[in-house]
């Protein structure tokens, strides 16, 4: 039995498979993970053409580019690309890539299941894609796709249905795998309270998609339904209600915000005390607050419908609770900044960018709490003042989180150090045409200029043209992230096991790059 | 070390846990379908 065993075991302590197929049947975490943020890098082009097309369009009054209907389609497929294809993606990618490696595990808990959560993918992407080019276009009626309008979709709305299922199908196994990984394989000695922060926010990231997900489908099942099989879930003629379907999928949708920043926070926690040379401040009050994000991100859904006509008593709850999500949020905010006070601090690029999510985010979250007031809502409601909201949450938040996490690990992936010089010149750029981009749209919102319109009243033309102007900065210069990744990939300075001075957690006891079996043997925290 | 070198009953753990979590999700989903339903 035990030379059987060591037969077997030597049989598996290979490197990666050659030639194509190892990416089609790899179950190796590093594969898998490259293959996450590969999709989620060109998604990321694929949403960003479409934003372009909507910001060139709006550049100026009147139609010049595109017909209504088709930037419809770009406003709604922009959203879901980026939301379903691009971030959630990434910080998969990620957990892939870095959760074995902080809790000292060999690999994901469900190798297997891992490759075909990845592999749904890139078939639900065409799948949604494909639907611009069927009769009638793609879904028009925006991510939230809101009966009745969703159900006006041409032959594009059963594929577009299908794909959302198969993405949320990814997600829930993504969830699970990483749920069994953390439960289940952290290294001796690695206890809750002792796992790196990116790691806490991931596990909590994952309960929050379990416990959501399955709404959605539930809520696109029923659209299905009333489309086809003639049932009235939504439809008011048939005794069902529109609003009803604003409730479940907000049920989804507030949850769906925070799964895409609480990883983020993950990851400032891990950037900032590398950076400022010091423990991270209030580690478990970061871990308690990013649960009580998640617990209150389930009671506050209707603050997306305030102007639905809610009874008062209902308004007054779902704002004060939305408020209360500022407590938490700011406990957060706070520990950052006294983990940079009085640190040894260097700006290196990744320290950049969570200095820029940090600033940025907070202006986001600002907004949101204006928004989160029923009474100054009906003022904002659907009006660019929310496009600017919830842009800079995830553009300078998740976004800038995920390429801050990208220069940080990118290293550790590689074995070489990043260029430096052109890390920071794209993070300036993007800083500037983020701000470009995005500042100028909370004038319009507050002027009354309403979301999802390809024309507009000629009093909005300046701010839009600025608008327009960064988002064509903002857009090219995201070509220079790629050369900046693809040249470290390709060599560079070696790093050292280390990388950064002050870098601590089991990931950086590996040798750069992190070999492609992690830890031969699990390493004893203490 | 790959996963494989985990042991049966580790991995026997990590497939209980899997199925459970998917038990949790198809429950969530019969929820609000009948929760609609019961509107």
């Amino acid at each position: 039995m035990s030379v059987a065993t060591a037969t077997h075991d030597e049989h598996h302590e290979h490197g990666p498979a050659k030639g194509l197929l190892r990416w089609v049947f790899t179950t190796n975490h590093k594969d898998i993970g490259t293959l996450y943020l590969l999709f989620a890098l060109v998604m990321l082009f694929v949403g960003g053409t479409m934003a372009l097309i909507v910001r060139a369009e709006l550049f100026q009054p009147g139609l010049q580019l595109v017909d209504p209907q088709f930037f419809n389609q770009m406003t709604t497929m922009h959203a879901l690309i980026m939301v379903f294809g691009v971030v959630m993606p990434a910080w998969t990618g990620f957990a892939n890539w870095q959760i074995p490696l902080m809790i000292g595990a060999p690999d994901m808990a469900l190798p297997r299941m891992n490759n075909w959560s990845f592999w749904i993918l890139p078939f639900a992407g065409t799948m949604l894609l494909s639907t611009l080019f069927m009769k009638g276009g793609g879904p028009a009626a925006g991510w939230t796709m809101y009966p009745p309008l969703m159900l006006q979709t041409g032959n594009a709305f059963a594929f577009a249905m299908f794909s959302v299922h198969l993405l949320g199908l990814s997600s829930i196994m993504g969830s699970i795998n990483v749920i069994v990984t953390v439960m289940n394989m952290r290294a001796p000695g690695m206890t809750m309270m002792k796992m790196p922060l990116f790691v806490w926010t991931w596990l909590i990231t994952a309960f929050l998609l379990l416990a959501v997900m399955p709404v959605l489908a539930g809520a696109i099942t029923m659209l299905i339904t009333d489309k086809f099989f003639g049932t009235s879930f939504f439809n008011a003629a048939g005794g069902g209600d529109p609003v009803l379907y604003q409730h479940v999928f907000w049920f989804f949708g507030h949850p769906e915000v925070y799964i895409l920043i609480l990883p983020a926070f993950g990851v400032i926690s891990q950037i900032i005390p590398t950076f400022s040379r010091k423990p991270l401040f209030g580690y478990s009050s970061m871990v308690y607050a990013t649960a009580s994000i998640a617990f209150l991100s389930f009671i506050v859904w209707a603050h997306h419908m305030f102007t639905v006509g809610m009874p008062v008593a209902g308004e007054l709850f779902f704002m004060y609770a939305t408020s209360l999500i500022a407590v938490p949020t700011g406990v957060k905010v706070f520990n950052w900044l006294a983990t940079m006070w009085r640190g040894a601090l260097t700006f290196e690029t990744p320290m950049l960018f969570a200095i820029g999510f940090l600033v940025m985010f907070t202006m986001g979250g600002f907004t949101g709490l204006m928004l989160g007031v029923a009474p100054s809502d009906f003022q904002y409601h659907d009006t660019y003042f929310v496009v600017a909201h919830f842009h800079y949450v995830l553009v300078p938040g998740a976004l800038f989180a995920i390429m801050g996490a990208t220069y940080y690990w990118l290293p550790k992936w590689t074995g070489h150090m990043i260029d430096e010089r052109l890390g920071k010149l794209h993070f300036w750029l993007s800083t500037i045409g983020v701000n470009v981009l995005f500042f100028p749209q909370h004038f319009l919102g507050l002027a009354g200029m309403p979301r999802r319109i390809p024309d507009y009243a000629v009093q909005f033309t300046q701010f839009n043209e600025i608008s327009t102007i960064g988002a064509f900065i903002f857009g090219f210069s995201q070509l220079l992230f790629v050369w900046v990744v693809w040249k470290c990939v390709r060599g560079g300075e070696k790093a050292t096991d280390n990388v950064w001075e002050g870098a601590k957690g089991l990931e950086w006891t590996l040798p750069s790059p992190a070999p492609y079996h992690s830890f031969a043997t699990a390493p004893e925290v203490k | 070390m790959t996963t494989a070198q985990v042991s049966p009953a580790k991995r026997r753990a990590n497939r209980r846990l899997a199925l459970v979590l998917f038990v949790v999700v198809a429950a969530v989903f019969c929820l609000f379908v009948a929760l609609t339903l019961l509107r």
